[in-house]
């Protein structure tokens, strides 16, 4: 149970907060994450299109993905701000860990300053 | 607990295989300048309706126009939102987007770990997606329902059974044809039966 990195990618798919919590995953440079944070911006949008059985109402897009020894969550705020979690597997309690994350991104002055 | 759908990718990233199981948004079938035969069995556009007709010709035009134009299309389909979605994609898009999609994540997944790991899975609040990729650049992908643990031995039971024994060892079926899928009837319900034989199907 560990939590490798946190990304916090705003509406637009711009990567605004970016930290590294263990050292599992290799450190990559700055630019690397911001174009694969911009990436996951697009595969969740495009997801949430291939949906086989779509509900009424909105359909939500990616949330979760595995590979074989880590995975990642992303959480979407009403706003459109993502949080997402890289995690060793298997980690319980993710959804709500993302929530507090975001409580308290929401209570910071931080989160005013960046418009989420 | 259900599964929706099964797709084959071969290493040119062709689609060559396709079946669904209880998907309520069903596809439509590929416009006639894009039908590859041997993949699918979804019935084909009507050609006695002139709007759909007519549609058909307009979309394809638009489609060969280039990228910008298939990514506003997108765009404004995503904009117009559920009612517009529940119409569903043509087969040849949908395919696409697959393919695109898993690619992008297994890309990312690469280079996250520095290694070469690969996807397993992914799931959104309505469905999962699971991927098995062969040695030989083969990528079978199924969508099931999103509570359902991991598929991936299913796919590989599928790639060791009925795919070897109907298709690879099956002299009239064109492994590398760029033009044809493996489409046969022996497979179709040999995948068919494996599937309806699993608890999550139902």
């Amino acid at each position: 149970m560990t939590v490798h990195a946190l990304w916090v990618i705003n509406k637009a798919g711009g990567l605004v907060f970016s930290r590294s919590y263990s050292d599992t995953l290799p450190p990559l440079p700055l630019n690397t994450i911001l174009i694969l944070a911009g990436t996951l911006h697009g595969i969740h949008a495009i997801t949430s299109r291939l949906t086989p059985a779509p509900p009424p109402g909105p359909v939500g897009g990616l949330e979760s993905f595995e590979a074989e020894s880590w995975g990642g969550r992303v959480f979407l705020t009403p706003t459109g701000t993502k949080f997402v979690v890289l995690h060793s597997l298997p980690h319980p309690g993710l959804d709500d860990l993302l929530k507090r994350i975001y409580e308290t991104c929401r209570a910071c002055s931080t989160c005013v300053d960046i418009s989420c | 607990m259900t599964i929706f759908s099964l797709y084959i990718f071969d290493r040119h990233c062709d689609c060559i295989y396709y079946q669904d199981w209880n998907r309520t948004r069903p596809l439509r079938a590929p416009s006639t300048t894009n039908f590859k035969p041997g993949v699918h069995r979804l019935a084909p556009a009507q050609p006695s309706q002139t709007a759909g007709t007519r549609e058909s010709i307009f979309s394809s035009g638009f489609s060969s126009g280039g990228i910008g134009t298939g990514i506003t299309k997108a765009g404004n389909a995503m904009g117009s939102g559920a009612g517009a979605s529940q119409r569903g994609l043509p087969f040849d898009e949908e395919a696409k987007l697959v393919y695109g999609v898993v690619l992008s994540l297994r890309n990312m997944v690469k280079k996250l770990s520095g290694r070469d790991e690969p996807l397993t899975s992914y799931s959104t609040p309505h469905y999962k997606l699971h991927l098995y990729e062969t040695l030989t650049g083969y990528r079978f992908v199924l969508l099931s329902d999103p509570s359902s643990d991991s598929l991936r031995f299913v796919l590989r039971q599928l790639y060791t059974g009925a795919f070897l024994e109907y298709v690879v060892r099956n002299p009239l079926i064109d492994m590398d044809s760029r033009t044809e899928g493996i489409d046969n009837d022996q497979f179709r319900s040999a995948v068919d039966r494996h599937m309806k034989s699993l608890s999550v199907f139902s």
